[in-house]
């Protein structure tokens, strides 16, 4: 960044500060969009490995929400999930419709019921010149599916991973799982090369060794405190990337990282926790939310008094007013969402209309005072009651809204704030202690039964997180064959029924739409959505034409 | 103070200080233990797991062990001080402190001299001054200092320095010395002017009280000149209250600087410290209470041996005996 640009930045930021001056002391914003920034169009991504944009770039300048420790992709390592793609990549990505489309496969092809085979595509190398070849990719898969991998519990079908030959990698499923054929999209798939990771086993992913993928950009070094540098791999697959060096800054928090966008000394953020604290101070115009496939709800702990009464649980549902938990989450979300499981998530089931018809049968509980009090009527606590519900930090504002819109009902709910830890040691502790709670679900996968997650009597173990502690005998039959069928039409009818379920029985009150925010003021993100870091993005960062400067 | 009694002031210092720690070290244990939340639930996050990988962490931790085994199995290690990895991140704890360490110990140092300025010298300006029309400006502005914590100051100076004139940088701790005083300045005026109000305050109200002593008014009367008067007699002795305070101020800024170091994402010991406490990372926990418990000792042996050279009268074996 040159001192000329700075300082004219540092000029428009005085122009704006009087707009951002009004705007924060407006109190949140009446509209609910986080800034000016959502009103333009995301633009698409290119094809395979190709970047978006041909305009040369010799440095973006990233800012990231808190650090990265390791690049070792089956360890906790926060922001990592958001740098590792850049440089290891997946066999396939999801498309712009939830369709999955071809990356280090050319091909794939599911063979039986439980086998897929990939082909790798020809003339992938990774940084050091040696070619991709699937014993790299089994001994990465391997290697996320080892029972002390963070990432096990998505490779839990898998029977076992061979290489049959250079080019083909098969996958044995133990019984059929429809959510298998998206995994090999994901950030929990990626690749790394399998020499490298032998030789280094101890210190793997670790700042000093870091790790060789076939990406766009190498990991040149990493700081856990500060930040990250990657460069350009010139023989990259997909073509040489225009981007020459990725400069990543590590932030403390989102007010930071605003502040250093305004003095530009980061091009973008990729993403933002909080858009309308950002956006304000970023100085406006910098944000942009997109809709996600994760859901934010309310879970009822089913099995403890007096939750374990369907009407309470229903008058509940009734009585909460979704579009004024959305605005409590100051940009968070991208509207409210009356379903657990996203449309979304639902699209690849069957046509617009097929799915749509299908929806529009599922009773919901739409925001109804007076239905909410005939529920509670019925139930066995017609007068109400006093309970506690625990909020992590973030959720405070959101739960507030809850209990003021419950109080109206006659349940008097005395929030206690937690920390992270209590609050995750609560929610997926013993599961007649989980607590009714506010909760967001974060990163998705594709596959309508992602939120099998809250679900049946598997989530019921230590550590996982059926928050609701809900596990009748024919929801569990109805998650076994969601998985079981690939046919759409099939699935989509499970899935409506196992929506039915939730309608009846209302273990969750579903909120909102997640969304997902990046800002700058002069680049975009082509394809932004639900699986933005699964494939290495800052190929689909494209300079912002109607950019403010 | 002779220097065989010095020697036996650190000796018995040092030993205080071994004790110190593991008093320490397992009411700092017991405090984390009986906290909720373990650090399994941390490092998974809310996030589904394996019913194995639960099992595999819980073993590795020894969380399935009682109390005092889980303490024996940390103490061993740490008296070889080998304090294992940390529970969040899996990196070596030493290792994660020692990334963290030189910055801190820089804006440490770099806050603890801007305080003695900012301090010290319009403290003592200001006391001369008394009553002035520059004594009030300071005290004024000395208030205003005082009442603005440091994450504020922290804020406004990012916004007037690295927003509006972009002169310093908004983030990051820089590479090199003159690097990381370039990217340092903003975060150490940040923590320094709080404690420099105090501090000017403090050395005010000091020099005035010497000041007003006879000993003054009787070297002046002797025909001493106003300067030798002023630091052989008035500054040292006006400094030892001074030295008081600033003994614990070098350890305050080395562990104490979390807001700032959040306001300014340098990543330092003091977040460190808070997000090891938030998730339960007992050995981050156990090595950087160690640390802080050390440097808190040190910097006040440090102070007490300043009092020595400042004044050799000051004893300190009838004090410790």
């Amino acid at each position: 960044m040159t001192v000329a640009r700075r300082r004219s930045l540092a000029l428009t930021t005085v122009a704006l500060l009087g707009a951002a001056a009004v705007a924060a002391c407006s109190g949140g914003g009446a509209g609910g969009s986080a800034g000016s920034g959502a009103t333009h169009q995301v633009p698409q991504v290119a094809g395979p490995g190709e970047s978006v944009t041909d305009t040369e770039i010799p440095q973006l300048d990233v800012g990231l929400s808190g650090a990265v420790n390791t690049l070792d992709p089956t360890l906790r390592s926060d922001s990592g999930i958001y740098v590792q793609p850049l440089g290891m990549e997946a066999l396939l990505r999801i498309g712009p419709d939830g369709e999955l489309q071809p990356w280090l496969a050319s091909e794939w092809e599911q063979v039986s019921d439980t086998v897929y085979e990939y082909t790798l595509r020809e003339g992938v190398t990774f940084w050091d010149g040696t070619e991709l070849t699937s014993e790299d990719v089994k001994y990465s898969w391997e290697y996320l599916a080892a029972p002390e991998s963070r990432r096990a519990n998505f490779y839990s079908s898998v029977q076992s991973i061979d290489a049959p030959d250079e080019r083909t990698v098969r996958v044995t499923l133990k019984q059929p799982d429809a959510s298998w054929q998206y995994t090999p999209a994901m950030f929990y798939a990626i690749v790394f090369q399998k020499e490298h990771a032998e030789q280094n086993a101890a210190t793997f992913g670790q700042p000093g060794t870091l790790a060789i993928g076939t990406g766009p950009w190498k990991f040149d070094s990493l700081n856990p405190t500060s930040g990250m540098e990657l460069s350009a791999y010139e023989d990259y697959w997909g073509g040489e990337p225009p981007v020459e060096r990725v400069s990543v800054t590590f932030f403390a928090d989102d007010n930071s990282m605003a502040l250093a966008l305004r003095a530009g000394e980061i091009d973008i953020a990729p993403l933002v926790n909080g858009p309308e604290g950002f956006d304000a101070a970023a100085g406006g115009g910098t944000v942009t939310t997109v809709p996600t496939c994760g859901t934010a709800l309310l879970s009822l702990p089913t099995q403890t008094a007096p939750w374990d009464d369907v009407h309470v649980r229903r008058a509940v549902a009734y009585a909460i007013n979704r579009e004024d938990v959305v605005a409590a989450t100051q940009g968070r979300a991208s509207g409210p969402l009356d379903l657990l499981i996203s449309p979304i998530l639902m699209r690849p089931l069957g046509s617009d209309d097929e799915v749509q018809a299908a929806l529009d049968e599922v009773e919901r509980y739409p925001y109804d005072p007076e239905a909410a009090a005939a529920e509670l009527a019925r139930s066995g606590s017609p007068d109400g009651f006093s309970a506690t519900i625990p909020a992590y930090p973030g959720a405070e504002a959101a739960t507030q809204v809850i209990a003021a819109q419950l109080a109206e009902l006659g349940i008097d709910l005395r929030i206690d704030p937690v920390g992270d830890t209590e609050w995750f040691g609560a929610v997926s502790g013993p599961p007649d202690q989980r607590p009714l709670t506010f909760s967001e679900t974060g990163a998705c996968s594709p596959d309508p039964s992602w939120n099998d997650i809250w679900l049946g009597s598997a989530n019921l173990a230590q550590g996982s997180t059926n928050v609701a502690n809900w596990a009748p005998a024919d929801v569990d039959q109805l998650l076994a064959a969601g998985l079981a069928t690939q046919d759409p039409a099939e699935r989509l009818g499970i899935y409506t029924n196992l929506l039915h379920r939730l309608s009846e029985d209302v273990p969750y009150v579903p909120l909102y739409a997640e969304g997902t925010t990046y800002a700058s003021t002069t680049y975009d993100i082509a394809g932004y959505g639900s699986f933005w870091y699964s494939t290495p993005w800052v190929l689909n960062v494209v300079p912002r034409t109607d950019g403010a400067s | 103070m002779t220097g065989r009694a010095i020697l036996l002031m650190i000796g018995k210092r040092l030993v205080a200080l071994v004790v110190l720690v593991a008093i320490l070290s397992f009411l700092v244990f017991s405090l984390v233990h009986i906290a909720p939340g373990t650090a399994v639930d941390a490092y998974l996050g809310g996030k589904p797991a394996t019913p194995e990988l639960v099992q595999l962490l819980t073993e590795r931790y020894h969380l399935d062990e009682p109390f005092f085994t889980q303490y024996w199995l940390w103490l061993k290690d740490a008296l070889v001080f080998d304090f294992g990895e940390s529970t969040l991140t899996t990196l070596p704890v030493t290792d994660e402190i020692g990334i963290r360490l030189g910055p801190s110990a820089f804006l440490a140092v770099y806050a603890y001299v801007l305080t003695m300025i900012l301090g010290v010298v319009p403290g003592i300006i200001a006391a001369l001054r008394q009553r002035k029309l520059l004594d009030r400006g300071l005290v004024a502005g000395a208030v205003v200092a005082l009442s603005t914590p440091p994450f504020v100051m922290g804020i406004l100076l990012l916004y007037l320095f690295a927003v509006l004139v972009p002169i310093f940088p908004a983030a990051g701790r820089g590479e090199g010395f003159f690097d990381q005083l370039w990217h340092l300045t903003l975060p150490a005026l940040a923590l320094a002017l709080c404690v420099a109000a105090f501090l000017l305050r403090h050395t005010r109200a000091s020099m005035i009280n010497v000041l007003d002593q006879d000993y003054i008014m009787f070297a002046r009367a002797r025909g001493l000149s106003w300067g030798h008067v002023l630091v052989r007699y008035a500054f040292r002795n006006a400094l030892i209250p001074v030295v008081t305070v600033s003994g614990a101020l070098l350890a305050f800024f080395f562990a104490g600087a979390v807001f700032v170091e959040a306001t300014f994402s340098l990543g330092g010991i003091g977040e460190l410290l808070v997000q090891s406490a938030q998730t339960s990372d007992m050995p981050m926990i156990q090595a950087l209470a160690i640390l802080i418990a050390v440097l808190i000792v040190l910097s006040n042996l440090l102070a007490d041996l300043a009092y020595v050279a400042i004044d050799p009268r000051i004893r300190f074996e009838g004090r410790s005996a």
